[in-house]
């Protein structure tokens, strides 16, 4: 993962900065989950490909862009 | 007529020997029982065979049938049912061990409206676990294989009914496609596979994967099955908020048509990009049958589909991650390693991110109207790449994931179909994507049918 990309998101756990796996461990922790070290390791760089996709999007979405409106989709002129 | 050759055909023409009394719905069920019961060893594409039930059920469409009460053109047909769907009184498992011992007091929706057109269930199919994955490669049912090649996954997550259809098992088989699990196992498996648009059918007792994207749609052997499965199955549902008011229609009515006056949109990007040779010349001579068929051809911008590949698996991930938030917290070990793995990675996904998904998925509908404004439907590949061997695991990496081709269209809520166009180098069937107009699904059966019409990749059978 690549720059602010990477600081956003392994920054939310604070002080768990040694390793991202801690990271993941903790944050999931949160969530009531248990994660072993080994399953860390796995999770780790799907993680770090999926969030820094997000972020790298979020980074260059138009600011006009909004969610979808509410209602059916045949509602929408072409 | 052979044994094998009444397995292999369509449930329309069933349907119509059948009416004629011609055919008896008994012995029509019969035959599929025992070919099940030779060949589902080797393919396991049923977790559950309910065959006691199906030859009562058969029997009760046999004397209505006698009595002149017909319930409609699939009177008697055989089916098999994905088992995410509930089946009151019949197991339903979601392919989980979670599930394990589910036994549902009340049908689906989509179920009620299959009983009530007279269908036959002849079991539940395997499938991905909780249909999150597109191999079907189930922990605990075991992995299902294709019968074009049992060293090679069928697709998922309705790998069940494709291999089910392929090898003659059953005659159609309604499914749910929320990255593409319809029309990945109608590709792999060499049959017909329709995501409806997100709205037209009812998901009342369906399990869960994605509230956003959750679409149940037909699998079958050709087109006209999958048109007369949506009349049996679309339409207005009030238990089901989530089901579009817009009223059902007949969608065969248009299948003899022909593809005549109609614009096919191809895709400039993304959609034909690292695709294997063999299912790009597939696709591409498929166009040209479709031109010489009296279609128009004009290429299309759609940008942005690497993000709505990204945005997509972010918005699945995190509904699937909520729905399955208490079991994960409680039975962790009785989820596959796979699909524990995915819903671990759902609850990493901030509520931003969630929302610029959303951002994404409002772009990428923008992209799809405005294609869709200059074609009367867009036509793509429907895999990139042959199935995977079993047991191979499976990237969701946008550049190379296997639904990367589907993604798009379930983000946008759009129709779409795939339709056999021929096999790769290495023998496994190639599946033309065709995709269409919100609620504009007689138009995409309509091409589809023309492409069947005048092709036989269809009626071809897997050496199983």
């Amino acid at each position: 993962m690549r720059g602010s990309a990477r600081r956003s998101f392994w920054a939310i756990v604070p002080g768990m900065l040694e390793t991202p796996e801690q990271a993941l461990i903790a944050l999931l922790r949160q969530r009531g989950l248990v994660l072993d070290a080994e399953r860390a390791t796995v999770l780790r760089p799907l993680a770090e490909s999926l969030l820094g996709r997000l972020a790298r999007i979020g980074e260059r979405l138009p600011g006009d862009a909004a969610p979808p409106p509410p209602g059916v989709l045949e509602d929408r002129a072409p | 007529m052979s044994d094998e050759a009444l397995c292999f055909l369509s449930g329309a023409e069933l349907g119509r020997r059948i009416a004629r009394r011609e055919l008896s719905p008994v012995e029509v069920t019969r035959t599929r029982l025992e070919r099940i019961a030779r060949l589902d060893a080797k393919l396991n594409a049923f977790v559950l065979v309910t065959a006691d039930r199906a030859l009562a059920e058969a029997a009760a469409a046999e004397r209505e049938i006698a009595a002149g009460r017909s319930r409609g053109p699939l009177h008697g047909v055989p089916m098999a049912l994905k088992d995410l769907f509930d089946t009151a009184g019949v197991r339903t498992t979601a392919g989980s061990r979670i599930l394990a011992h589910n036994v549902p007091v009340r049908d689906a929706a989509v179920v009620e409206r299959l009983r009530a057109a007279g269908l036959v269930l002849l079991g539940k199919t395997n499938l991905h676990e909780f249909a999150f994955g597109t191999t079907s490669d189930n922990p605990h049912y075991g992995p299902c294989r294709n019968p074009w090649d049992l060293e090679r996954s069928p697709g998922g997550s309705s790998g069940g009914s494709g291999a089910a259809l392929a090898a003659g098992l059953c005659a159609v088989a309604p499914g749910t496609d929320t990255g593409g699990s319809i029309r990945i196992p109608a590709g792999a498996c060499g049959v017909v596979g329709l995501k409806p648009t997100l709205g037209r059918v009812s998901r009342r007792g369906v399990t869960p994967l994605a509230w956003s994207f959750d679409t149940v749609g037909p699998l079958a052997r050709t087109v006209e099955d999958a048109a007369l499965l949506m009349n049996a199955i679309a339409g207005p549902d009030a238990e089901d908020e989530w089901c579009a008011a817009r009223p059902a229609e007949d969608f065969a009515r248009d299948l003899e048509r022909g593809a005549g006056g109609l614009t096919l949109g191809v895709p400039r990007e993304w959609f034909f990009e690292g695709v294997e040779p063999g299912i790009e010349v597939a696709v591409r001579e498929a166009i040209a049958v479709l031109e010489r068929e009296g279609a128009r051809r004009v290429d299309v911008a759609m940008p942005g589909m690497a993000d709505a590949h990204t945005a997509h698996h972010a918005i699945l991930a995190a509904e699937a991650a909520a729905f399955h938030g208490p079991w994960l917290r409680e039975r962790p070990d009785d989820y596959g390693s796979d699909v524990r793995r995915g819903l671990e990675l759902g609850q990493l996904i901030v509520a931003v991110d969630y929302v610029n998904a959303r951002r994404v998925q409002a772009i990428v509908q923008a992209t799809f109207r405005v294609a869709l404004a200059e074609a009367d439907v867009l036509v793509t590949p429907c895999l990139p790449q042959p199935p995977s061997r079993v047991g191979e695991p499976m990237s969701r990496e946008p550049e190379v994931a296997w639904n990367r081709l589907l993604t798009p269209v379930n983000i946008a809520g759009y129709p779409a179909i795939s339709v056999p166009c021929g096999f790769d180098g290495a023998g496994m069937p190639v599946g033309l994507q065709i995709i269409g107009r919100p609620f504009a699904e007689a138009p995409l059966l309509r091409v589809a049918r023309a492409y069947e019409r005048a092709t036989e990749w269809g009626a071809r059978r897997p050496p199983v």
